[in-house]
């Protein structure tokens, strides 16, 4: 009898894993804490989704994984993640569309700055930190195989989890770079100790960095809710672009760490950019670039990636 | 009659876990579970036969154990002596109480930072999460084996003659063995249990780190491969330290208080099947 109520028990347990819809509350935007998620924190501390007539929550959380895994079971219906991350989760066959750009650029590789490392070529030989199929070693990859070094032989890859311990491992001569985004790279260059070697815009000008993605099931069931959700993304977008002051504010805010004149300081355009617009041939572009690296189980081309009508009904419903 | 029971034992448990793994296998092909979330079990073993095949799984799960049994091995050299001291002094355990209480709650994953800091990249600072995991819990297990031990045998071994080391060595020792090596049997779990975060720290090989690497890419059935691999090898380790317990405590048998109570008409053993040496609920 007890086996019987634990295994009724267990599949009750799992069938749970399997109910992912709407929700009966507030529809839930995953978003972590990083620069070009400003529109989110924007909307939500000026209340533009209740003056939208929705009812949102905007949740952070700590991983982008994270984000994807609560998209996957339905409790977020929207979320904010970077690009690699999103076309990695569609590969792996969630059903997941991306609907909107949230960043572009802001990754680059950080050294020391009495490294003596002051060119690319300098880094032959050297450990880099990085993440495993992150934005940040699929752009480290394109970077140094431009500049003629493989990534496999002429250099070191280290792989850590977290931003924060890729920059202690370099404050502390564990590694010799760490490709790594922003603020971060501002803050090691301000506190006098790092020097950016470059950014990834060089490799790809105005690169795709975060995006925003959403639940195939919520785009069908829910065009409208979509759409009033974009809407505010751009008006928060163009809040964040014309006030980056306001912006910085709002992210160290959020953030609970760094200070304003920093987090602005890495808002500059030739670092990073908040942005909406989004095209299919720059998501096409990278998730080639992850599929030549190994980094996707599908050969990319047969794949649907992106739903821009939401972006463009809500463009023109702006105008 | 015994073996009876222990075969009969042996195939309910196979027959449990043979519905569960039914279970996983059908409900996400009947689409009850979303497959992302949880692939169906055959396609968790055929992504650990492909590991397998490719030399990978044997690269991650050598690298893991390598760093386990550094890291458990350092905690156990540690921990059983110096909870063999503590348990048998009271002023020293009271002096070391505070702060082995104060650092024992502190998850593995909390001194990742500190051991990048510490002891840099590569395996050391992995084989010191799998050590500062395990190591309290084996030193405040230790104390209490000792202190378990009938304080009349002692007393009994000393008015005999023997001197406090002779006593110590002689019968304290043996008296509080079967508890120690439970506690290496337990410890070694948790040692496993440590691998994921231990690997977390600038490593390129091991099964925490597949595990990991696979979660970044949402390849589930290859985190479940990874999961899988980390029970097999822990139901192999414990395997080996089962065989060495039954052979040092081969005095014990026929002491298994237990035996007498339960389970009646299964013969003996409140764990059915559980006659006969080795039938702890470890087992």
């Amino acid at each position: 009898m007890r086996r019987i109520l634990l295994v009724v028990l267990l599949l009750c347990g799992i069938s749970l894993l399997g109910c992912g819809h709407r929700p009966a509350g507030p529809l839930q935007i995953g978003v972590r804490t990083a620069n070009d998620h400003v529109p989110f924190y924007i909307a939500d501390r000026e209340g533009l989704y209740r003056d939208a007539g929705l009812e949102v929550t905007v949740r952070l959380v700590p991983s982008n994984t994270e984000i994807v895994e609560a998209l996957q079971r339905g409790d977020f219906q929207m979320g904010a993640v970077p690009v690699t991350t999103a076309i990695t989760a569609i590969d792996r066959g969630a059903a997941l569309r991306i609907v909107a750009m949230t960043g572009r650029g802001s990754d680059g590789l950080l050294v020391r700055a009495d490294s003596g490392i002051a060119t690319w070529e300098d880094l032959r030989g050297k450990r880099i930190a990085t993440i495993r199929a992150s934005i940040l070693e699929v752009l480290l990859r394109l970077a140094l195989e431009e500049h003629g070094l493989d990534a496999e032989r002429d250099v070191s890859l280290v792989y850590f989890q977290q931003l924060g311990d890729m920059v202690s491992a370099l404050k502390t001569g564990q590694v010799d770079a760490t490709s790594n985004t922003e603020p971060f790279l501002t803050d090691a260059v301000r506190q006098g100790w790092g020097r950016i070697l470059g950014y990834y815009t060089e490799q790809w000008p105005d690169h795709p960095c975060c995006v925003v993605l959403a639940r195939q099931d919520f785009l069908q069931q829910h065009p409208e809710a979509v759409e009033g959700i974009l809407r505010v993304h751009v008006r928060s977008v163009n809040w964040a672009c014309a006030d980056p002051g306001y912006a910085a504010q709002v992210i160290v805010e959020y953030l609970q760490a760094f200070d304003p004149e920093l987090v602005q300081a890495s808002l500059s355009r030739e670092k990073m950019s908040v942005d909406y617009h989004l095209t299919g041939e720059e998501i096409a572009r990278m998730a080639a670039l992850m599929y030549r690296q190994g980094l996707l189980e599908h050969d990319p081309a047969g794949l649907e990636f992106v739903d821009l009508e939401p972006l463009q009904r809500a463009l023109e419903e702006a105008k | 009659m015994r073996a009876r029971w222990r075969w009969a034992a042996g195939w309910r448990g196979l027959v449990l876990l043979a519905g569960l793994l039914s279970l996983w296998e059908v409900l996400p092909r009947l689409g009850w579970v979303d497959p992302v979330l949880l692939p169906p079990f055959s396609r968790v073993v055929v992504r650990l036969a492909t590991l397998a095949g490719s030399g990978a799984l044997w690269r991650h799960a050598g690298a893991s154990l390598g760093r386990v049994l550094s890291g458990y091995g350092l905690s156990l050299a540690v921990a059983l002596p110096l909870g063999f001291y503590l348990g048998l002094s009271e002023r020293a355990e009271q002096f070391a109480r505070l702060t082995v209480q104060l650092l024992r709650p502190l998850a593995p994953p909390a001194w990742i930072p500190l051991a990048l800091l510490w002891f840099g990249i590569g395996n050391p600072p992995a084989v010191f999460i799998i050590f500062v995991g395990t190591v309290l819990t084996v030193l405040v297990g230790t104390i209490a084996a000792v202190r378990g031990v009938d304080k009349r045998l002692v007393q009994a071994a000393l008015t005999l003659g023997a001197g406090r080391f002779r006593a110590t060595l002689e019968v304290l020792l043996p008296a509080a063995l079967p508890e120690l090596l439970t506690l290496v049997r337990l410890g070694m779990g948790l040692a496993w249990m440590c691998v994921v975060a231990a690997e977390m720290v600038a490593v390129r090989q091991g099964l925490g780190f597949l595990i990991l690497e696979a979660r970044n890419t949402f390849s589930t059935d290859t985190v479940l491969a990874g999961m899988l691999a980390i029970g097999l090898v822990g139901l192999g380790l414990d395997l080996l330290l089962r065989l060495l317990q039954r052979r040092l405590l081969r005095w014990q048998s026929g002491r298994k208080a237990y035996e007498l109570l339960g389970d009646p008409g299964a013969g003996q053993g409140l764990w059915r099947g559980g006659a006969g040496a080795g039938s702890h609920p470890l087992d």
